[in-house]
């Protein structure tokens, strides 16, 4: 059986009489600073509440001229003018709307199933309130506070020439890799530019396909774009890294100076470089050349990848027969259109 | 041993054969496992071989698809180990009540009783390697992460277990192939039964390579799926007589899913765990809401369970609004948005049914039709049940329901199930209501038997590898004294 309140008004004052769980009645006796008119202790509850705007005002709209705080006393059974400690107007608004789930006095709002009683309270809210009404507020990532959502390990590709796909050579195209210390919740997004991106997580950690409409937003703009990763749920964001959008070279028929290259010199026949695969590999910075561009090593193409929004050029010799004599072996750029070349260096081969 | 049937075998040859199971998935490993070294000559039937088939094989599970959208192919798994190798690891009993008749159930529940099953359960536990059989929660939970929910509000916290997930065909190939008395046979699809006054001589085995062989054994078990054991019965019928078990017509209907659904969210207490976590002993526990019996019975609901999942709040009923004094006061500190999720049971539905088509396979079997249909009243009772949480939390102060996908027509379509074919070989003390008796012999049949979910006659919610594998373990028991 549950508990049932009852409360008894005398005049001006008030005594609270229920029935406990022994059957035994009891008195309540308040304070004077808490107890107050019913009605301003009703307004006081209402006024206090956070993100009812929404729902007070439906109601207040389906119901013109109503008047939610006299509904709200009506339903506890309490005269407005009547006096009341706020603990027990609180009890027995919890009774209230308990009953009316238990009894399906109920009121849906947006899909909720609120309470009558409790639909009233919010309509009072905003009446009482007005334009200060509060308004819920769903998480926004714009204003969301950093905190650390990851344990961010690296992510791959790190930049992108203008109008270039994203490319990494072991992902497919437009896909940016993060590896994490653990799998992130698949709610999680990557944010980059205002846009937001669906992950795929895994063990070890996650990757965001990098859709068409997004990429040419980041366009626009050549420069550094942060990363973040936002969690709906906990409204947390983290700045994962930088993404960098390099302006598109123009288009050249020749190649700028080499910056930098290596390795220089190697001993007759070995490895140098070593890659996993157990080949050997340049390195070529340099700031521009034509997409048509392959190394040659002493004559000899050598398979070639072209990495423009890193200044780079790299290189996979496996045959290392071609630099089997001691010597020195020109290394060069060759365009395989214009069949233009330039010298990148020597590789002293010694034995 | 483990064999090739195109090997060990020339085209038109017969082999003997004490027991043949066809089907080696958890059910028919496990039956193999129970009778090795009974002095029985075992023969162990895979469709595939050891590996994932090339599409050639897989398209032999093509079929038709009328009612209800289902991935008919990719709910499968034509290689040795079955199901098993690609299953989540979901364990649980099923509640006694999944067992009793409820009247408001067409067609009764099992022939059985949960107690029948318990020590084939406790069984199975081992079998699939689960770290632990208890599923009270709040025992095993930290304090705080579950709602309470006693006798009086209607609901209780209930637990999936976890198996790792236990592939049969690493677990237990090597066993199998040191067996002096098991032999499996691979690439060993069974496309009929010889039958003669309801006793099964032998199994037709043939492969893509045009071969055909003879299986001929005193006893033979169905151990495939919910799919291919109805496919293969409803392939025994011979003119005018019909399929074997099928004097009541039942063989093929009532397929069951446990079809899941989104109602939308619940705003309650912060901090709950109902998704899988370790308890507080390091076993992995799952907890979820379901109705308790008392509840099912009184309003004549389906068994279900609901899981929540946090979910960012909504504007329109935040959380805060929720603290407000007097409207929630059990609620606790904080209040947070969960996504809700229920996995329900579905009514035994003759309508919901695998009949054959008219086109065939590479290997000349029919290929399937599965009209899988959802009852109406499966659809009210979880829009009931939704409302029943709605009552519970709010009578109790703990919080709201946010009911935001009611069923219509636009959801029902979507449904989606967990990929368990349950029913189409329903058990039944009563061969006019089922195709099964309570030992897993096909009605009308002396040696025929089915290892399967296909005989669940109703499924509750929980997921049914763990009861496949009791059945198996009670079965094999059954076969033991038999044979005795």
């Amino acid at each position: 059986m549950r508990r049932r309140r009852f409360i008894a008004m005398t005049g001006g004052s008030i005594g609270l009489v229920g029935a406990g769980a022994a059957g035994g009645l009891w008195l309540f006796c308040p304070g004077p600073s808490s107890v107050s008119t019913a009605s301003a202790q009703i307004d006081e509850i209402a006024r206090s509440m956070t993100g009812a705007a929404s729902a007070g005002r439906a109601w207040l709209t389906a119901n013109p001229g109503a008047q939610p705080r006299d509904l709200i006393l009506e339903a506890l059974a309490i005269r407005p003018g009547s006096q009341i400690d706020r603990d027990a107007l609180v009890a027995s608004l919890a009774e209230r709307v308990e009953l009316e789930f238990a009894e399906d006095l109920i009121h849906e709002h947006d899909s909720w199933i609120l309470s009558q009683t409790e639909t009233h309270l919010a309509a009072l809210h905003v009446s009482l309130m007005g334009n200060l009404a509060s308004e819920g507020t769903e998480p926004s990532f714009d204003t969301a506070p950093e905190a650390e959502l990851v344990s961010l390990e690296r992510f791959d590709p790190q930049a992108v020439v203008q109008g270039e796909p994203i490319s990494h050579p072991s992902l497919p195209e437009n896909v940016i890799w993060f590896a994490t210390a653990a799998a992130p919740p698949p709610r999680f997004r990557v944010f980059m530019d205002g846009q937001s991106m669906p992950i795929n997580a895994n063990a070890s950690g996650f990757s965001v396909q990098v859709p068409d409409s997004v990429r040419y937003q980041l366009f626009e703009r050549p420069g550094e774009h942060p990363i973040w990763l936002y969690d709906p749920v906990v409204n947390r964001r983290q700045r994962l890294g930088i993404f960098t959008i390099r302006p598109a070279i123009a288009q050249t028929e020749g190649f700028c100076e080499v910056e930098a290259w290596g390795p220089q010199q190697t001993t007759a026949g070995s490895t140098f470089n070593e890659q996993p695969d157990g080949a050997s590999a340049f390195w070529i910075r340099i700031g521009c050349f034509p997409d048509s561009t392959v190394v040659t090593l002493a004559g000899s193409e050598i398979a070639t990848t072209l990495r423009p929004a890193d200044r780079l050029i790299t290189t996979h010799i496996e045959d290392h027969d071609l630099y089997r004599e001691p010597g020195r072996y020109p290394v060069m750029l060759v365009d395989t259109e214009t069949g233009q070349t330039q010298l990148v260096g020597e590789l002293l081969v010694t034995p | 041993m483990i064999e090739d049937i195109r090997i060990s075998l020339s085209d038109g040859e017969s082999a003997a054969f004490d027991l043949a199971i066809i089907g080696a998935g958890p059910a028919g490993i496990t039956l193999a496992r129970e009778l090795s070294g009974r002095g029985l000559r075992i023969a162990l039937l895979e469709a595939g071989g050891m590996d994932a088939p090339g599409p050639e094989a897989r398209a032999l599970y093509d079929g038709d698809v009328v009612g209800l959208p289902y991935p008919l192919a990719a709910s499968r798994q034509r290689f040795f180990g079955g199901t098993s190798n690609h299953w989540g690891g979901w364990c649980r009993p099923m509640d006694p009540l999944d067992f009793e008749d409820r009247a408001w159930m067409p067609l009764g529940g099992w022939p059985l009783s949960r107690e029948d099953l318990d020590e084939f359960y406790a069984r199975a536990h081992g079998v699939l390697e689960i770290d632990s059989d208890d599923y009270q929660v709040t025992q095993h939970t930290e304090a705080g992460t579950t709602l309470p929910a006693d006798e009086r509000t209607g609901f209780r916290n209930s637990a999936f277990r976890f198996s790792p997930p236990l592939r049969f065909r690493s677990a237990f190939a090597d066993e199998l192939a040191a067996s002096e008395d098991v032999t499996v046979f691979l690439n060993a699809t069974v496309v009929n039964l010889e039958h003669d006054s309801g006793t099964v001589g032998a199994a037709t085995v043939r492969t893509l390579e045009g071969a055909e062989y003879r299986i001929r054994a005193g006893r033979f078990v169905l151990a495939t799926g919910g799919l291919e054991v109805p496919r293969l019965l409803l392939h025994t019928k011979s003119g005018e007589l019909p399929a074997l078990g099928n004097r009541s017509g039942f063989v093929g209907r009532c397929f069951m899913e446990h079809f899941g659904y989104t109602p939308g969210y619940l705003l309650t207490r912060a901090g709950l765990k109902y998704f899988r976590h370790a308890d507080i002993n390091g076993h992995s526990i799952m907890p979820v809401l379901a109705p308790r019996p008392e509840l099912i019975r009184a309003k004549q609901l389906n068994n279900c369970c609901v899981l929540l999942t946090a979910a960012e709040p909504d504007a329109d009923w935040p959380p805060g609004a929720l603290k407000t004094p007097g409207l929630a006061r059990n609620l606790g500190p904080s209040a947070w948005r969960y996504r809700v999720t229920m996995i329900n049971e579905p009514t035994p539905n003759p309508e919901s049914r695998v009949t054959l088509s008219d086109s065939r396979d590479a290997l000349g079997m029919c290929r399937l039709v599965l009209d899988w249909q959802i009852m109406q009243r499966d659809l009210d009772s979880v829009e009931r049940t939704v409302r029943e949480l709605v009552r519970w939390l709010g009578r109790d102060g703990l919080g709201r329901v946010q009911f935001s996908r009611p069923i219509s027509p636009e959801t029902t379509e979507r449904f989606t199930g967990g990929m368990h074919h349950m029913g189409t070989a329903r058990m039944s003390a009563d061969p006019e209501h089922g195709v099964v008796d309570t030992d897993c012999k096909v009605h009308g049949t002396s040696n025929l038997y089915v290892a399967s979910s296909a005989v669940f006659s109703a499924s509750g919610y929980s997921n049914p590898t763990l009861s496949i594998v009791a059945l198996s373990l009670r079965l094999a028991e059954h076969l033991k004294e038999a044979r005795a």
